[in-house]
Order: structure tokens, then C-alpha cells, then sequence
């Protein structure tokens, strides 16, 4: 259904203007986010993950911009050009939160040191629904900690952030994100700075949210595993492009571009035992200011030719859902077999 | 809170000791014969041997030095600090002439530069780049590069001498001390040592904003959607606050310092003109006092920075 | 489609850049990232430019002028500048500039040596003392506490006034004030360093607690020093003419740009009358700072990776 798809995402270009150079950090992603699905965008680290995220909220550093491309968000009937949007001015700065919310990787540093839990959150509710009192406020933020599974929370509430556990932080980020109930969660590895039993948690978390609230996910990790288990949708990326986009089950199982193949090979699989061969992906990651002329992935790829070299895959749909950039994605399937 | 703040400053006695101690070693050591600056020249040549003798066991030259350092510590206990070498004046009564002066002096520079130095520091960090910021960025520069002396006197040939909006130097005319009728005095050392210190301030601030401002919960507070007033003022300068605050109050020896040299150029009657008076004259009493009474200023300042940041900074614990 | 979106500068700036880049003119030419970003500050280069004039123009002072220093001449009592006297004399007949440069040399050397000799120390006990730990750091501590509770000026003075006004006396005491706050700073960037993965791996290794200390963990804490080092020249040549122009610091008949100065202390007439006395010496004392002040800040941007821009 098309009225399921409430972020919009085409064609996006960003660049970033750091240290006098130019550097093209997104180069044509094209994505939708679904109600009540998990899009997960996997990649390694620098390959414009987080970039993909933030600029969704506009919150990219002052040197750089969004070149090209749309971002729509589907509000209610109406439909918001996000990429037009002033960067900090009030439209944006009215969907910040209220529509789409946003927890980073690291809780311990994402939250100020400096006031109560409660009270970062409360800022949030009181910026979005200004007209509560300082009561309402107070049972509000009480209760979205409650949901996120903190025990004691009215006492909790009044603790700083450094009076929390790792894990307890993460969730009490995601009660800030989700205080106002936003249509959209977006959470950028939220899980690399826990270990891996409380990050069970968090993913079980934001799977109840899926659920229960129907919000639309998109879920930024740079590991498979998390793939399998979170994703309704997956993007795989790679130097600023989505080169392998689809449904889970047809990604995973059918991957069509190398480099998705050469992920999968790379990481081991639950339950198979101890003898499997693990390939790490062949060579270096290029520097993103020295990019290959054509496919970013060319000087890794077992199946890279004169064309490769040249040109730029273009987005090739297998099916309605499923789209690959690589020009020799059907000799990468059947060599697979 | 009490209990924290009595436990540091118990733990300040074995500190004062070592330093006052090490401060009446140092003058031990000082060239000469303290007694030749006691007796005018010509008094001493018309003197026998004996009666300097005499005068040397009146002021108790003649002990041996721990003793003499253990009876003026509790003379200090007693509040007393001794009498000046030269003229038989209480060094108590000496400070406490001096001592409103260079407070005066202080606390007026000391609020110039806290406040214009926070406020410029955070305007330049939240413009960076911009035409403001280069702007504040040169001019502290410049600020920290010129001597407080030649800025002094820059002064007081600008102001002072051709423009003649303020004097040149004093505190006040005889018959004329009331506060406001003081105030055109004050207004040219303050500023000097006040903008001296902004320049430091600023620079700081203006680093600590920028580093505070490019933290992650900088961004969730723009993720949450507040206004960019509120993500500047509420959560980076509320966090770049605290190392400011604990900047100033490790500036302080560094004003008072400053304060010695301002005195001197603008014929300031504080402390440190006595300070320098004494060192000429190696009048220990006062040298000693005045010693003292600076290492205090500077304990007790930071013992309040202590406070000050354990009130600001939840994090940390008075323990 | 209401898309005006106002170019501001920061957007033209980003055109620039963009051009470029797609032109292939933007390269990475200088291997030292460091390097590149010093000449990208143009303030540091004009600082060291400037730097290297004042301490070219100080150290071969006999090509620049024909007079000394300290060479009286009573015909010639507060002249001001012409042909003969770049910049005037001074009450005693002394040429200004000369005494200038030859006061540069003295100036510079006491700044630069106090900041080395308090380095030397700072350094070396806050590399192997914060990397040992135990209770010698706890009681260096405790004294470089002490040593910073003072306003460095008192204990200056104090000093001077035990020991006698002497060059090597002034340098001394410097060193001996400046290597607490060198200290400190060294310490905490080790007590850092030192938790780090790599220094725990060579400590597993067995290697020497001397070879650790200034072979690995010296180079990286190499930046912050530097940036110290440079700020301390500048602080103690400040101290220097502060004390010097008080009449408290170099013997009077050293010149150092304090000394100089020195004359007008409290004489507002000489500052009224004769600018020459004391605007050239106040103007390059000034300069000089400002160049090594932006080195300094340049050296600080360029060992610092976090700082983009």
C-alpha cells in the first residue's frame, strides 16, 4: 500500500565542505520508510549511514548540504518536503520530535550531563505540547519511562544521567524519543555501546514499539545479525550508495550485488559450527576524496570489468521491491547457485 | 556541603604551614642586615655596637630562626601580625589600610572580566566564522599579547592626559572619599586589569562553548526540536559553564599578581604597593603578611571553585 | 515550487569548493596533515613570518645598527628619531633601536630558555612520575599545588629579592615557577595516554618503563607540549618587561625591552613628550608576543584532530 510509506526518500545527494576539500558523502540514496515496518540500512562504518539519518532531521554540521534529491514526509494528508525546509527554522524544528525522533549511538554521551533525566524529556514534551502543566508534564514523562520497562520511575526521574546503567540510558533515550509519540523512530546504532544481552533488550523494545504504536523504523547497525532479526526492509550501503535494496527474506537469501554476498560470507552463522570458512571482504575501504570513477565497489569485486570501471551502476529493479546497482547482478546469482 | 567545605579547610593548615614556612626561610636568606633598614644611616653611625645590640634583642633579631618563625605563627593565630620593621606600625593595621583598596580593585576587575569575557567568548563561538567572531578573535588576541603596563599607560595618555576624562592616577582627593566621588579613579585601573583578563576569558569561553557545542546531547537537544537559542544557552553553554567558572577562580593568583603591577602604574594605595615597598626595604613582617594573606585569597578561591563546580556539575560529589 | 532558498555565504563558499572539486584542482598534495593545516591558517604563518623578522633582526643586531646598547651620549639626551637615531634616544643618550634589538636578544633568550627549562623539568617529571604513580606523583603534586597557589609574581619577587637581580637568576626563577603549571599538563595527558590498549600491550611485552614513557608515550602527548611551550615563552617574556618596567627584574644596565621601557615608570611627562621612548619597544614587545601567540594557536588547531575546519 502506498499510504503505508510515511518518509520518502529519493535520489539524495550530500556533501560535506570540512577541511577546504569537497566530500561527496551521499550519492543518490533512494529508500522508503514504512508504517509499522523496520528498515534497517546496513554498511560499514563511514559508508553514510548516520549521514542518511541525520539528514532526514537536518541535522548535518554547518559545512555541508543537501545537493540534490527529496526527502518527502507523508504528514496526515499532507506531504512535507523535508530537504525544503529552512534547516533550523520552526517547520522543521515542529517535526523534530513530534513526527520523527531520532536516538544516537552512544546514550552515555547523547544526554546532557548536566540535568535530571526528567527533565530532558520534559523539555521535549513541553516543545511539542506547550500547553500542559508542570504536573501533566511530570506524570507524562514518568509514564513514557514506565513504558520502557525503568522500574521506579518516578524516582528515576529525578536521577542524572550518570546515576544510570549503559542499557537503563539507552532506554531512557528512546522514552525522550518517544515521549510524543512520533510517527517515525530513527535509531542510529543504538546498541554499539551496550553489551549484548541488554541490546537484546533495546531491539526487543523497539520491536514492541513497531507493534503496538505502528511506528515506522529505520534502524542504522553495521551488523547482519541484527539484520535478520530486526529487519522488514533492508538497505545495504556503500560509499555514500544503496547498493542492494529489498525485502529481508529476498535480500538475504538472494543477494544480488557482491558486495551484500561478500557481508553475508563475512560473518559467521549461528549454529553451524565452528569449521565455517569466513571470508573477510577483499581490500581496503577507498578514500572517500580519491572514489572510483564508476561502481564504488569496483577495485574489490571478483566480478568487476572495463564497465565497472567507468560507469555508475544504475539502480536495476528485480522485482517491485528489490533493486540492485550492479551491472552483472545475474551472473552474481548464478554463480552463487 | 558543611561538612565538606570544614574537611578542606582543615586540610589547608599543613599547606599554609609548609608555605609560611617556606616563605620566612626565603627571607632568612635575604641579603644584608635587616637592622640597616631599621636605623636611619645616620642615627646607626652615631650608635655603639651595644645599642644595636640592644635594638636587635627589642625586635627580636636575635633568636634563633624556628623560634622566631613558631612566635610569629601564633602571634598570626592571635591576630597579630607583627609590627613593621621600619616604622613600628601593626603590620595588621597596615594590611587592613591596604587591604579595601586592592579588594575594591580586584572584585571590579574580576566581575568586568567574568561577565564581558563569558558573554564575547559565547557570542564568538556561537558566530563562528562569521564576521563577529574574527572580530572578538583578534582583538583577544591582541589583548593577550599586549602588557598590562603598556595597556596602562596607553590609558592613561588616551584618558588621562589628552582626552582628561579621568585621572591618572590615586584613589581619591583628601576630603573627597565618598564611594561615587571615588569612582572616576577606579574606572581606568579596573578596566585595564579587568580587560586584561577578559582577553583570557574570552578566548577560553569561546573554546569551551565550541567544544560543548559540538557534543552529542548537543544534538539531541536539536533532535527534540528546540529552538537554536535553547540548544545554545540551555545545553551548551549550561555545560561549558563549569570550566569557565573553575578557569576564573585559577586566575585569581593571576589577577592579584596583575593588581601588583596596576597598582604601581596608576599610584593604586593597595596591597601590592605595600608588597613592593616591603620587598625594597626586606621589611619581613609585611613581606611575610602580605605573602600569607595572598596564599589565603588564592586557597580559599578555590576552595569556593570546589563548591561552585560541585553545584554546577551534578556529576561531581563533594567527598 | 517555493524553492528561493537564500544563498548566503556559507552556501557560496560550499559553490566554490564544489567547483573545484569536480574540476580535480583540490589535492592533498602536502603529506603532514598537520602541516597542511598550519599554512591553511594564514594568522600562523604571518606569526612566524613575523616571528622570524624580530628574531632575525635581534640576533645579527650589528648589521642593523651602528651603536650599542648601553654606549652613553650626553650631547645627544632624548633626541628624537631622525637619519642618525632610527628611533631617538633615551635620557642617558642611548640609541633606542639599538637597545631595542640588543634588548630583543635578551628579552627572547630569557622567554624562550625559561620555557625550555621549565619544559625540561615539567616534562620529564610529568612523563615518568604520572606514568609510575605512587607517592612521589602524590608528593610533586602536593608541591607544584604550592608552587601554583602563589601568584607567580609574589614568589618572583620574593626571590629577587633573596637572591640578587641577575640574568641567570631571573631565568632560573622562571623555570622554577613555570614547571608546575608544564607539569600538570603533562600529567594528565599521560594519565590518559596511559590507559590506553596500546601502552598496556607493551607493558605486557616487558618493555621498559623508560623506553614506554618517552619513546611511546612522549610522541603523543608531543602536540599539547609544544602549544605550552610556545604560550610559556610568551607569558615569561610578559613577566620579564612587567618586572623589568617596575624596576624589579634585569639589572638596569641589561637592556631588555622591560628595561627599556623602564624610564617612563612613572614619568607621564616623558611618556607626553617623548613617544620614542617607549611606543617603538611597547610596539614590537607587543608584536612579538601577538606572532608567537599565533603560532601557538596554529600548533594547537594543527596537533588537534578534532578540530575541522
Amino acid at each position: 500500500m502506498i499510504n503505508d510509506i510515511v518518509v520518502k526518500v529519493r535520489d539524495l545527494h550530500v556533501y560535506f565542505y570540512t577541511n577546504q576539500r569537497c566530500n561527496k558523502v551521499l550519492n543518490g540514496v533512494s529508500f522508503d520508510i514504512k508504517k509499522g515496518k523496520t528498515l534497517c540500512v546496513v554498511g560499514e562504518s563511514g559508508c553514510g549511514k548516520s549521514v542518511t539519518a541525520n539528514t532526514i532531521l537536518q541535522l548535518l554540521p554547518e559545512l555541508s548540504r543537501i545537493e540534490k534529491g527529496s526527502i518527502e514526509y507523508q504528514k496526515d494528508d499532507q506531504l512535507i518536503r523535508i530537504d525544503q525546509l529552512q534547516k533550523n527554522g520552526k517547520q522543521m524544528r515542529k517535526l523534530r520530535g513530534e513526527d520523527i525522533a531520532i536516538i544516537f549511538q552512544d546514550p552515555m554521551t547523547a544526554l546532557n550531563p548536566v540535568y535530571t533525566v526528567g527533565h530532558q524529556i520534559r523539555e521535549m514534551i513541553f516543545e511539542h505540547i506547550p500547553n500542559l502543566n508542570k504536573k501533566q508534564a511530570f506524570e507524562r514523562s514518568v509514564k513514557s519511562l514506565a513504558e520502557m520497562g525503568i522500574s521506579a520511575p518516578e524516582q528515576r526521574d529525578r536521577e542524572y544521567p550518570h546515576q544510570f546503567s549503559g542499557g537503563m540510558r539507552q532506554r531512557a533515550m528512546i522514552a525522550m524519543a518517544m515521549s510524543c509519540a512520533p510517527k517515525v523512530l530513527i535509531a542510529d546504532e543504538p546498541t554499539t555501546a551496550l553489551d549484548v544481552t541488554i541490546s537484546a533488550q533495546i531491539f526487543d523494545l523497539i520491536n514492541e514499539l513497531k507493534t503496538q504504536h505502528e511506528t515506522a523504523i529505520m534502524l542504522i547497525t553495521h551488523n547482519m545479525g541484527v539484520v535478520a532479526e530486526m529487519a522488514d526492509e533492508v538497505a545495504v550501503m556503500y560509499m555514500g550508495n544503496i547498493v542492494e535494496y529489498g525485502k529481508v527474506e529476498d535480500v538475504l537469501t538472494q543477494a544480488r550485488h557482491p558486495y551484500t554476498r561478500a557481508l553475508l560470507r563475512s560473518i559467521p552463522v549461528l549454529g553451524k559450527g565452528k569449521d565455517q570458512v569466513l571470508e573477510p571482504v577483499r581490500g581496503m575501504t577507498p578514500d572517500p576524496f580519491n572514489r572510483p570513477k564508476g561502481c564504488q565497489f569496483c577495485p574489490r569485486c571478483d566480478f568487476a570489468t572495463e564497465l565497472c570501471e567507468n560507469k555508475m551502476p544504475p539502480e536495476t529493479f528485480i522485482d517491485e521491491n528489490h533493486y540492485v546497482r550492479c551491472f552483472h547482478h545475474e551472473e552474481v546469482i548464478k554463480h552463487a547457485k | 556541603m558543611f561538612n565538606y567545605i570544614v574537611r578542606k579547610l582543615l586540610g589547608m593548615i599543613p599547606m599554609l604551614l609548609v608555605i609560611t614556612f617556606l616563605i620566612f626561610v626565603g627571607i632568612e636568606m635575604m641579603p644584608g642586615d635587616v637592622i640597616d633598614f631599621l636605623i636611619p644611616m645616620d642615627e646607626l653611625a652615631r650608635m655603639t655596637p651595644d645599642e644595636v645590640n640592644q635594638v636587635r634583642e627589642a625586635l627580636g633579631l636575635n633568636q634563633p630562626m624556628l623560634f622566631r618563625y613558631f612566635s610569629w605563627l601564633w602571634g598570626i593565630v592571635r591576630g597579630d601580625l607583627g609590627y613593621s620593621m621600619q616604622n613600628s606600625v601593626a603590620v595588621s593595621k597596615l594590611l587592613l589600610d591596604r587591604l579595601p583598596a586592592t579588594l575594591e580593585l580586584s572584585i571590579a576587575a574580576l566581575l568586568i572580566s567574568t561577565f564581558l569575557g563569558s558573554f564575547l567568548g559565547v557570542i564568538s563561538a556561537i558566530r563562528k566564522g562569521k564576521i563577529a567572531d574574527n572580530v572578538l578573535s583578534m582583538a583577544g588576541m591582541i589583548g593577550v599579547a599586549i602588557p598590562q603596563f603598556l595597556f596602562g599607560l596607553v590609558c592613561i595618555l588616551v584618558f588621562g592626559i589628552y582626552l582628561k576624562w579621568l585621572p591618572v592616577g590615586g584613589r581619591f582627593l583628601p576630603g573627597k572619599e565618598a564611594f561615587f566621588e571615588r569612582l572616576e579613579y577606579l574606572i581606568m585601573p579596573a578596566m585595564v586589569l579587568g580587560i586584561s583578563m577578559t582577553a583570557g576569558v574570552m578566548r577560553y569561553s569561546r573554546a569551551s562553548m565550541l567544544d560543548s557545542m559540538n557534543r552529542d546531547y548537543v544534538k539531541t537537544a536539536r533532535s527534540k526540536g528546540l529552538s537554536e537559542w535553547k540548544v545554545n544557552l540551555f545545553h551548551g553553554l549550561r555545560v561549558a559553564y563549569t570550566p569557565v567558572m573553575v578557569l576564573i577562580g585559577f586566575r585569581l593568583p593571576m589577577l592579584i599578581g596583575g593588581s601588583l603591577v596596576i597598582e604601581q602604574i596608576f599610584q593604586w594605595p593597595g596591597v601590592g604597593i605595600l608588597f613592593t615597598d616591603a620587598i625594597r626595604s626586606q621589611n619581613t613582617p609585611i613581606i611575610m603578611s602580605v605573602g600569607l594573606f595572598m596564599v589565603l585569597i588564592v586557597l580559599v578561591s578555590s576552595l569556593l571553585v570546589d563548591v561552585l563546580t560541585a553545584v554546577l556539575d551534578p556529576r561531581v560529589k563533594l567527598s | 515550487m517555493s524553492n528561493t532558498i537564500r544563498k548566503t555565504a556559507l552556501d557560496r563558499k560550499m559553490d566554490r569548493l564544489l567547483a573545484l572539486e569536480e574540476q580535480g584542482q583540490l589535492k592533498t598534495n602536502l603529506k603532514s596533515r598537520a602541516f597542511r593545516k598550519i599554512l591553511a591558517n594564514k594568522l600562523a604563518v604571518l606569526g612566524v613570518v613575523l616571528f622570524t623578522i624580530i628574531v632575525l633582526l635581534s640576533v645579527a643586531a650589528p648589521l642593523f645598527t651602528k651603536f650599542s646598547s648601553t654606549q652613553l651620549d650626553l650631547r645627544s639626551m632624548l633626541t628624537a628619531p631622525n637619519e642618525t637615531h632610527l628611533f631617538g634616544t633615551d635620557q642617558l643618550g642611548r640609541d633606542i633601536w639599538a637597545r631595542m634589538l640588543y634588548g630583543g636578544r635578551i628579552s627572547i633568550l630569557v622567554g624562550f630558555g625559561s620555557a625550555i627549562g621549565a619544559a625540561l623539568i615539567g616534562v620529564t617529571l610529568g612523563i615518568y612520575v604520572g606514568y609510575k604513580g605512587g607517592w612521589l606523583d602524590s608528593i610533586i603534586l602536593k608541591f607544584s599545588e604550592i608552587f601554583m597557589a602563589f601568584p607567580q609574581i609574589i614568589i618572583i619577587l620574593i626571590v629577587m629579592a633573596i637572591t640578587k637581580a641577575s640574568l641567570t637568576n631571573i631565568v632560573v626563577i622562571f623555570i622554577l615557577t613555570g614547571w608546575p603549571s608544564m607539569y600538570r599538563m603533562t600529567r594528565s595527558q599521560i594519565l590518559s595516554i596511559k590507559e590506553q590498549d596500546y601502552i598496556q600491550a607493551l607493558r605486557a611485552f616487558g618493555i621498559g618503563d623508560l623506553k614506554i614513557c618517552f619513546k611511546h608515550m612522549l610522541p603523543n602527548a608531543i602536540g599539547p607540549i609544544f602549544v605550552n611551550i610556545t604560550l610559556s615563552t610568551a607569558m615569561f617574556i610578559l613577566q620579564e618587561s612587567a618586572l623589568s618596567y617596575l624596576g624589579l627584574g634585569v639589572p638596569p644596565e641589561v637592556a631588555t625591552w622591560g628595561n627599556i621601557l623602564n624610564i617612563v615608570n612613572g614619568r607621564f611627562d616623558y611618556i607626553q613628550q617623548y613617544w620614542w621612548l617607549w611606543v617603538p619597544t611597547g610596539a614590537m614587545l607587543t608584536i612579538f608576543i601577538l606572532a608567537i601567540n599565533f603560532i601557538g594557536d596554529g600548533l594547537r588547531d594543527a596537533s588537534d584532530p578534532t578540530q575541522l575546519g
